[in-house]
């Protein structure tokens, strides 16, 4: 049962409760502990009271966008790896800070074993950083 | 013409049926009355006016009235006021065409009578008939029974993989903190099937739970969430179940719309709604909608309870509707706000004898607008209310307000059905 404790954290935030749903999906084989939520407000409140390894969200939301909630998430969150989801790439591509601000950027609708491997490769990267890193 | 069902006994028949007088002035309702009652262990006496009612309630140990509300010399409100005089015991129920305008034209005296619309449904008026048999005749203010506690032990709480439920369920915790709880997490999932991260979700969920001091178990069940969730219920014998409202728009991955109208039609377990984006807060004020039944009434005693728990204030607030809806048109309501505010004045005075602070306010207007207008005016941290699923000016009132409520209000809503 400890097996199943202290799993990284992925938050999938969409306003589309579908996507989220084939996340979870996608998702519930991998050693991870999948959470959603359709307001990206909810996500950074999430944040800010509990820990977060990745978040993977849609660009396009009403509300907040994407990339916005990545900056949010970089000064509330730092340790958060952050993956945007985007059906229109150019968006995001246009905008290179946010670019910079992402750890990965996935078009929609995704293909699931590269989706997947991507998050592997985020956790994996992660496991090499110290965790409470002091400097950079 | 007088039809006498049966040659009663002097007052109570041997059997020990309850004693059913319908009174409608046209003989074929009545009759259709009695062969829809007759069926049912009951002693039926038929009667063709409201004087003869009255004889018969003089007469004879009744336990309810089924009266008609249009009838020649006395209209059925009347009737039922005149039968409370005579006998306290026996209780009322109005059979009308018109069930919303009994309302306006005849209000009833607090706690109204049942109303059933007239043609009615058998199994409907069957049931609403046990029912009003079971409940007994109204009592008023200081016969008021105390209220039953609200011994909240087990809560239901569905997760659905979202955020959502789990910061809704953080910020009512508190609300809840004072009883000796118990907390199901209950997760209901699509299909069987390898779901590892929904496992490590609950015991993270449980974990954290326990670090505060609360007993929580995680269950994970599979099939359709509603009909699992009530399920469940029933068997954990649970006192309340937690949902997060997801607002307008609002569907979590499983949930739909309709998971808390669904709970509520198909289950007395109380529903407490809460609001993921408040996070936790104080709670200082309760608004308890009342329209004048006893129905609405129920949930003073949970209002009560949580009340007490957390040093709240209550606002029994009354909404008089100003026109409501007859046939094709609309009837105009002269406002009788003067009239509901002795009634709700009383229900403060109940309050603050058992030592909770209370106000009471009047408004006109639709219901669901005037509740949401006030709750959000006086920043209500909770509305506490009942709903009723069946007939009766409830569901005209309470019915529709409760669901719409539940849609739209900005605050978390206790509501139990009645």
């Amino acid at each position: 049962m400890n097996l199943e404790n202290d799993r990284p954290v992925v938050l999938c935030v969409d306003d589309d409760p579908m996507v989220l749903r084939s996340l979870h999906r996608l998702f519930r084989e991998e050693p991870v502990e999948v959470l959603s939520t359709l307001k990206p407000e909810l996500a950074l409140r999430w944040m800010g009271e509990h820990d977060v390894d990745v978040l993977l969200t849609d660009q396009r939301m009403p509300g907040m966008s994407g990339t916005s909630l990545v900056e949010e998430t970089r000064r509330r969150s730092p340790r958060t790896s952050c993956v945007l989801l985007t059906a229109y790439p150019q968006d995001v591509t246009a905008n290179t800070n946010a670019l910079q601000e992402t750890d990965g950027l996935v078009s929609k609708p995704w293909d699931g074993p590269m989706l997947k491997s991507t998050l592997r490769e985020i956790l994996r990267q992660r496991d090499f950083e110290p965790e409470e890193s002091s400097g950079e | 013409m007088i039809t006498t069902a049966k040659d009663s006994r002097r007052t109570r028949t041997s059997r020990g049926h309850p004693t059913i007088v319908c009174v409608d002035d046209e003989p074929l309702v009545s009759r259709a009355l009695y062969r829809l009652l007759s069926r049912e262990p009951y002693d039926v006496l038929l009667a063709e006016t409201p004087r003869q009612a009255l004889r018969y309630v003089k007469d004879y140990d009744v336990d309810l009235v089924i009266t008609d509300q249009r009838m020649p010399d006395m209209s059925g409100v009347e009737l039922l006021s005149e039968v409370r005089q005579v006998s306290p015991s026996t209780t009322g129920l109005i059979l009308t065409a018109y069930p919303e305008s009994v309302l306006v034209d005849d209000p009833p005296d607090p706690p109204a009578p049942p109303l059933f619309a007239k043609p009615w449904d058998d199994e409907t008026l069957r049931e609403g008939i046990r029912e009003v048999l079971k409940a007994g005749p109204p009592t008023k203010g200081e016969e008021r029974t105390p209220p039953p506690r609200l011994a909240v032990r087990t809560v239901l709480v569905p997760v659905d993989g979202s955020i959502e439920p789990e910061l809704a369920l953080g910020s009512v915790l508190p609300l809840l903190k004072s009883e000796s709880l118990r907390i199901i997490l209950l997760q209901v999932l699509p299909d069987l099937g390898l779901h590892r991260d929904v496992y490590a979700r609950l015991e993270r969920m449980r974990r954290n739970l326990s670090a505060e001091g609360i007993d929580a178990i995680a269950d994970v069940r599979w099939g359709d969430p509603t009909e699992q969730i009530l399920l469940h219920a029933r068997h954990a014998d649970a006192d309340l179940i937690v949902l997060s409202s997801h607002e307008r728009k609002g569907v979590a991955r499983f949930f739909h719309r309709s998971v808390a109208e669904r709970i509520l039609d198909e289950s007395d377990v109380p529903l407490l709604v809460g609001k993921p984006d408040l996070g936790v807060r104080t709670w200082k004020r309760m608004l308890v909608p009342l329209d004048g039944t006893r129905d609405a009434e129920a949930s003073l005693a949970d209002a009560l309870r949580l009340a007490k728990g957390c040093g709240a204030t209550i606002e029994v607030i009354g909404v008089t509707p100003i026109a409501v809806p007859v046939g094709y048109g609309y009837v105009p309501y002269s406002p009788r706000i003067q009239d509901r505010m002795p009634y709700l004045s009383e229900i403060v005075k109940y309050l603050e004898f058992e030592d909770v602070s209370a106000e009471a306010r009047c408004v006109e207007g639709d219901p669901a607008e005037e509740i949401l207008r006030h709750a959000r005016e006086s920043r209500a941290d909770l509305i506490c209310m009942t709903t009723k699923v069946r007939s009766g000016w409830t569901r005209f009132l309470f019915g529709g307000v409760a669901r719409e409520l539940l849609r739209r209000a900005s605050c978390p809503i206790f509501v139990r059905r009645a």
